[in-house]
């Protein structure tokens, strides 16, 4: 009941996603509903997801934990732009609509924007400290490295590496890529099999 | 133990603090930015097959006005991508809005699903395209793999509602226009392993042409896709985006002149405003907005020479460090 | 007046997030967690307006209104289905929410099993041999192109190019499928070439992420210099 029928629940619902591809008549009845049918169920996994962060930092406000002022933030902030958002939804042509849609463009974009923009500093520390030439492989990739880097930006007389790049790109990355691929399509496979066939569980999660 | 000598050269090099390294990335940065430096960008056979694909789309629409093909575009990225990705939607729309091609777009990731109206709306505003008739957004593309098989029947089954709440049922370009049979081209602009699914499901199952933008970060695992044509192009990076944004420039140049800036002055002239609904964009422009559209246009290719410098000076780091690791070294052995 | 108030917002927060290059400090704590409140409270709306009303309210409710009982049922199941999912907060009943988890992993992973195998792995063994106009990769024409026009890019894009990429994922597929010390020596030859297709490529993927990371810094220069920056001066000088 509690992990035998969900195992034999996976087996019957990919048997019926196979078929659904394989057959034209299942296709033609079917997937329109139950495509519908599995779409409604997953949306309730994202609201599980939202559900339990709203819950930590709740938790987190309520035990006065020594980051609480900051736990305040996160959920204020949580609480306006959810607010102001559904409101401006329902009356898109208010204030209401204009205020989400800065709260999105001034406050969010940058926000997210910016986090990411810091990396471009540590990869060029690490850059610095920890890119060694040890062995002669090692090497190899530095000057690759270097070519695709001078390639992407070539113009006037560093066009050669702008066609050296076309080259390495076109050539030994797409062979080592497609290995690489060709693998993990491999494994992917045989991780889908098991898991239709019960032999992997651990989508379950743990306990009886 | 050797003790290290601070003193010598490649002791100081290898000891120079991070704080430096990051102010010098930032005005190597900062001052090609600031000046509006320019460096002329070569174009690749990944993007021009892209431009071409359009370009045979625009002419197939020609001969069959009344059984016009989309493009569907999934803007499968968020903001902290939009650097890179913006530029290649933004030029994608602007080709489409140009030749007239109707788009269809969601997105798949929650955090982009109002970047990726915003910017539709934005780019639209500069060609007086019609919501609902040229353009449709639906909305969070979730789950994607039923998102993609209802785009292979009815897309309306999945959206009964479009991003701003519409009735899908009652927007004129979903009428005839609602699978893959009348889409021409896909287009993934990710930053994640979507263009990936796209392929799979997409191009895999349904044989539909799929155009990958992602960022440079992924660009060089989607190589193989384009050599068997499951993929028919791809924009990698900044780079990708500051060549499409070329070709397109110069196809708007040719059809609209080279003042952008008159153009939209008069872009709504004589035209009935009745037809724009402003709960998506206002038919006019302030001087601002001409301003941004106009800086909108070049985000890419003026992002190529702090692009440049930036490589250079990475290039010239690692160097160093390596001359200074390698005399480390011969020292010891000594 | 407006945008430029919004815009000068968007600028203290970059600056803030920036600031943590120096070091780790009240500002950007606060930057931090109002992202993470922002991201949060946008993602619940989004949940609500783009996915609870399109996918699960509204196609009932069409249903209902279009006389359809049995996929009104069908519908209605589903998200009965779907709220077994919050059994998950609950410590005795938590095993519930196994069923709509195993009814998509199931599906989900049948579905996939065959585009997967098309895609990444038939596919791309079609395409070394063969390429998109037809023609065999290992083209003994081509070859002969470069002899009656030998010039380097002949030999690298035209007579090269086929038999590198052939011999590369050969080399590359034995490197992985055989990774244990091995006496065979098509497994031993297979190493060092192996390797350095994967370093090249590796290398590459480097340079491709630096430029990455860079145009996201180049992305926020622009919004300083190219964007609030022309606004300000405009505000100022009238």
């Amino acid at each position: 009941m509690k992990r035998q029928l969900p195992v034999i629940i996976t087996f019957i619902f990919a048997v019926i996603g196979i078929l659904l591809q394989i057959s034209p008549i299942m296709q033609d009845r079917f997937i329109d509903p139950i495509n519908s049918w599995i779409a409604s169920i997953s949306s309730f996994a994202v609201i599980i997801g939202l559900a339990s962060l709203v819950r930590h930092h709740a938790t987190k406000i309520r035990r006065r934990h020594k980051d609480q002022f900051f736990s305040f933030v996160t959920f204020t902030a949580l609480v306006v732009m959810a607010t102001v958002s559904i409101i401006g939804y329902y009356h898109p042509n208010s204030l209401w609509k204009g205020f989400a849609d800065n709260l999105y463009r001034h406050i969010m974009v940058p926000l997210n924007a910016t986090m990411f923009a810091l990396l471009a500093f540590y990869i060029s520390s690490a850059a610095y400290r920890a890119f060694r030439a040890r062995t002669w492989l090692a090497g190899t990739l530095l000057v690759s490295g270097f070519i695709v880097m001078l390639g992407r930006v070539a113009f006037g007389p560093l066009m050669i590496f702008g066609e050296v790049t076309n080259w390495l790109m076109l050539i030994p990355n797409t062979a080592a890529m497609r290995g690489i691929m060709i693998g993990v399509g491999l494994g992917m496979v045989a991780t889908a099999i098991k898991i239709m066939l019960g032999i992997e569980r651990s989508y379950l999660g743990g306990g009886e | 133990m050797m003790t290290k000598d601070k003193n010598v050269w490649y002791e100081k090099l290898l000891a120079i603090p991070k704080p430096v390294i990051y102010i010098i990335m930032f005005f190597v940065v900062a001052l090609p930015v600031l000046f509006k430096m320019q460096v002329s960008t070569y174009v690749t056979d990944e993007v021009q097959r892209i431009y071409d694909h359009m370009e045979q789309l625009y002419q197939y629409n020609q001969e069959n006005p009344d059984n016009k093909k989309a493009i569907f575009i999934a803007f499968d990225y968020d903001p902290a991508t939009m650097a890179e990705l913006d530029p290649m939607s933004f030029a994608t729309l602007r080709h489409a809005f140009l030749r007239g091609i109707p788009v269809i777009a969601w997105s798949g990731l929650p955090t982009g699903v109002d970047l990726g109206e915003q910017d539709m709306h934005l780019i639209a505003k500069d060609y007086g395209a019609v919501y609902g008739k040229d353009y449709v957004f639906l909305g969070y593309g979730y789950p994607f793999v039923q998102a993609i098989i209802a785009l292979a029947t009815d897309v309306k089954t999945f959206f009964a509602s479009d991003k701003a709440g519409n009735d899908t049922r009652d927007l004129p370009l979903l009428k005839n226009i609602y699978n893959f049979n009348r889409i021409g081209l896909v287009f993934s602009m990710s930053g994640t392993s979507y263009p990936e699914s796209w392929v799979t499901y997409a191009n895999g199952l349904y044989g539909k042409m799929v155009v990958t933008g992602s960022t440079a970060v992924s660009a060089a695992k989607y190589y193989p896709f384009l050599q068997t044509n499951q993929m028919v192009g791809l924009m990698g990076g900044l780079k990708g985006a500051a060549e499409y944004e070329q070709l397109v420039e110069r196809l708007e140049k040719e059809l609209n002149g080279s003042d952008v800036r008159a153009y939209l002055e008069t872009l709504y002239d004589g035209k009935d405003l009745s037809q724009y609904n402003t709960a998506y964009y206002t038919p006019e422009f302030t001087p601002e907005e001409i301003q941004l559209s106009l800086a909108r246009r070049n985000t890419a290719r003026q992002g190529m020479a702090p692009q440049a410098t930036a490589h250079f000076y990475v290039i010239i780091l690692i160097i160093i460090g390596n001359i200074a690791y390698f005399a480390r070294m011969r020292n010891n052995k000594r | 007046m407006g945008m430029f108030l919004w815009m000068t917002i968007a600028l203290f927060l970059t600056l803030a997030v920036f600031s943590f290059l120096f070091r780790d400090n009240v500002i950007y704590k606060f930057a931090e967690h109002l992202f993470v409140g922002t991201s949060v409270g946008y993602t619940i709306f989004v949940s609500y307006t783009n996915l609870f009303l399109p996918r699960v309210w509204n196609p009932f409710r069409r249903a209902l209104g279009d006389g359809d009982v049995l996929l009104a049922v069908w519908l209605g199941l589903g998200i009965v289905v779907g709220f077994l999912y919050f059994s998950r907060f609950s410590q005795n009943w938590s095993w519930v929410s196994r069923y709509p988890i195993s009814i998509t992993v199931g599906y989900l992973t049948g579905y996939s099993i065959i585009p997967s195998l098309k895609a990444r792995i038939l596919s791309q063994l079609y395409g070394t041999v063969v390429d998109p106009a037809g023609d065999s990769l290992l083209n003994a024409e081509k070859i002969g192109t470069f002899f009656k026009h030998p010039t380097l890019h002949n030999f690298f894009f035209e007579a090269m190019a086929g038999p590198l990429l052939v011999f590369g994922v050969f080399v590359v597929i034995v490197y992985f499928f055989f990774s244990l010390k091995n006496n065979n020596p098509v497994v031993r030859f297979s190493r060092n070439p192996a390797l350095i297709y994967l370093m090249v490529a590796f290398g590459a993927s480097f340079g491709y992420t630096f430029m990455g990371r860079i145009s996201l810094f180049i992305g926020r220069m622009n919004f300083i210099f190219h964007e609030w920056w022309p606004i300000f001066k405009n505000m100022v000088s009238g």
